[in-house]
């Protein structure tokens, strides 16, 4: 028989032991809900911001900061406005967060979507200069839905995927359906622990 | 002055309306709209996420995010995953994300604070939904409605013929093509196609109060603006933005300057309402066909040369090549996109899905195709230079 005293200490003595692994591994503590943790390498691929200025993917956003990413495409009228919204919120909120923060709408429709039309949503949304609308040539797009296993061969059945992470390491969170600001926030948080 | 009049026939203006039914502005996203969508913790205005961006106009559902029909007859069915809606379980759906039996809804799905009044008003337009979608929509027919000027029925019989001309003996999926020509006044004949028709073809007045309705234009006569809804508007020509673009662009490939002040050149966009340089004096003006409509006899006592863009240069080109009447080239253009809409559409149609079979149809042999979200099939401009001294 095991006695009380003993099964207590068991319990504690696990508890303690899977803390201490919690935090060796840091942010890769067991998968929040809603998020799975990933290595990402994205490519440092030039694209277009929206005022049509060359923008290195990963050059351009510095080493110590965190990204959110979020594919959308302009002429999308259901989830793309309501993820916009979402990362809107995110923008607002972004000196809660003790990193600096770039929020990243890069399109899967290059074919629509030019400069001129991304800064047109943008302008919808109150960007701020550190939320970047992104296209490029379709080739380069596709290079990074590959990377980002975002890859879609149909534009209107895309899943609303953003992905929580710093480029540097290439260690990101990934939404398994649609977050909303609080959680992106609590992820963003995750890294700054 | 011949020229020029022909270059100047047949225009219309355009005027705005606005919904007053709650439960259709809620379903619509139309301005006025009560209550909030809750997006996390934020509540943002209602009508950023309005029932119709993801669930469709018809309410049928489907498409990005797969969202399911709402008509209420669709809710209150069981399904295989929740038992069927009633009011109460709506309003908590509405405002919690829970169906009834428990299940938690999409996260795609916004929450929503409506008052209990509201949210029967919202019923009682989920319940209306379905007959009004499929207006117009018979077993063995659809009807499209031709408002008619002032007893000309040249365009009407135009329409007729080139529909029955390409219109199979037994029609597309089972239903053939029957225009209702429709005279009166503006209420009667919204009156006449709120129940009876599926659409308006080509009318020459009044897109924004049959849009204003719910009531889908299929190819308007005048331009449309690129900011028309391409569930409510489907043209064939260059929108208005497009007119002023390629005027703009005209003016500076003729050197001309339409900086605020310049008395060589002026711009004259939508209606004569705004205008780029002092006009009246200039001695080369760039108008759109409705500005030089609006305009009216003004335009003859002008001095310089007149640039008019019109936008109906799909029909216009055909039309000078093939040396056929526009009229029957636009009636040809509208007989042959339709035919192919009705074909994508399927048995199944609503208002929303003709309008949505419409952008699918791409015919670059007849210079059109739709862009996803734009509600023009083509960005072509026509320009024609007339100097109206000379002409007369």
């Amino acid at each position: 028989m095991i006695r009380p005293l003993t099964l207590i200490l068991g319990l504690v003595l696990t508890l303690a032991t899977l803390g201490l692994g919690a935090a060796a591994n840091g942010l890769w503590r067991a998968d929040p809900e809603n998020f799975r943790a990933e290595r990402i390498l994205l490519p440092d691929a030039t694209m277009l911001d929206k005022s049509g200025t060359p923008f290195r993917l990963r050059g351009d956003i510095g080493d110590d900061a965190l990204v959110v990413i979020n594919f959308s495409y302009t002429t999308c009228g259901s989830i793309c406005p309501l993820g916009n919204q979402i990362l809107q919120f995110v923008d607002e909120r972004r000196d809660e967060i003790g990193r600096e923060v770039h929020l990243l709408t890069i399109t899967i429709d290059p074919a629509n979507d030019t400069p001129e039309v991304m800064r047109a949503s943008a302008e919808a949304f109150g960007a701020s200069g550190n939320w970047h609308w992104l296209t490029a040539a379709p080739g380069v797009i596709a290079e990074i839905l590959r990377a980002a296993d975002a890859s879609t061969a149909d534009i209107e059945s895309h899943d609303p995927v953003f992905l929580v992470g710093d480029m540097d390491t290439g260690r990101y969170f990934r939404s398994l359906s649609l977050p909303d600001a609080d959680e992106l926030i609590a992820m963003l948080d995750r890294f700054d622990a | 002055m011949r020229a020029l009049a022909a270059v100047v026939a047949g225009l219309l203006a355009i005027d705005s309306g606005a919904a007053a039914d709650p439960g259709r502005a809620i379903f619509e996203g139309q301005p006025g709209a009560a209550g909030a969508a809750l997006i996390g913790s934020a509540r943002v205005p209602i009508q950023k996420f309005a029932c119709r961006n993801c669930h469709r106009r018809d309410g049928e559902g489907g498409g990005e995010g797969d969202a399911p029909p709402i008509t209420w007859q669709a809710l209150t069915q069981p399904t295989e995953e929740r038992p069927a809606y009633d009011t109460r379980a709506f309003a908590r759906a509405l405002s919690t994300g829970k169906a009834p039996g428990g299940r938690d809804l999409s996260r795609l799905m916004p929450r929503y604070d409506l008052d209990e009044e509201v949210v029967a008003k919202l019923i009682a337009h989920l319940t209306r939904l379905p007959a009004e979608q499929r207006a117009g929509v018979l077993p063995d027919r659809i009807v499209l409605a031709v408002p008619v000027q002032a007893g000309d029925l040249r365009l009407a019989k135009a329409l007729e013929a080139a529909i029955v001309a390409r219109q199979p003996p037994n029609g597309t999926h089972g239903r053939r093509i029957v225009l209702q020509m429709l005279s009166g006044d503006m209420p009667e004949i919204l009156t006449s196609v709120r129940s009876e028709a599926t659409a308006v073809l080509s009318p020459v007045h009044g897109t924004a109060e049959f849009t204003a309705a719910g009531i889908p234009v299929l190819f308007p006569l005048a331009a449309i603006s690129e900011a028309d809804d391409p569930e409510l508007v489907r043209s064939l020509y260059a929108t208005r933005e497009q007119l002023h673009a390629a005027l703009a662009e005209r003016a500076r490939t003729d050197g001309c300057s339409l900086d605020d002040g310049a008395t060589d050149c002026a711009l004259i966009a939508d209606g004569g309402g705004a205008v780029v340089g002092d006009w009246a004096d200039t001695t080369r003006l760039y108008l759109t066909v409705e500005s030089a409509h609006a305009l009216g006899p003004a335009i003859v006592g002008i001095g310089g040369t007149l640039v008019i863009a019109r936008h109906e240069a799909a029909t216009l080109t055909r039309a000078a090549a093939t040396e056929q009447e526009p009229l029957d080239v636009h009636a040809a253009l509208v007989a042959e996109i339709l035919l192919d809409a009705l074909t994508v559409a399927g048995r199944d149609l609503t208002r929303t899905a003709l309008m949505e079979a419409i952008g699918q149809v791409a015919r670059p042999d007849l210079g059109l195709s739709f862009r996803p979200g734009a509600p023009s099939g083509s960005d072509a401009v026509a320009i024609y230079v007339v100097n109206p001294k000379e002409d007369r």
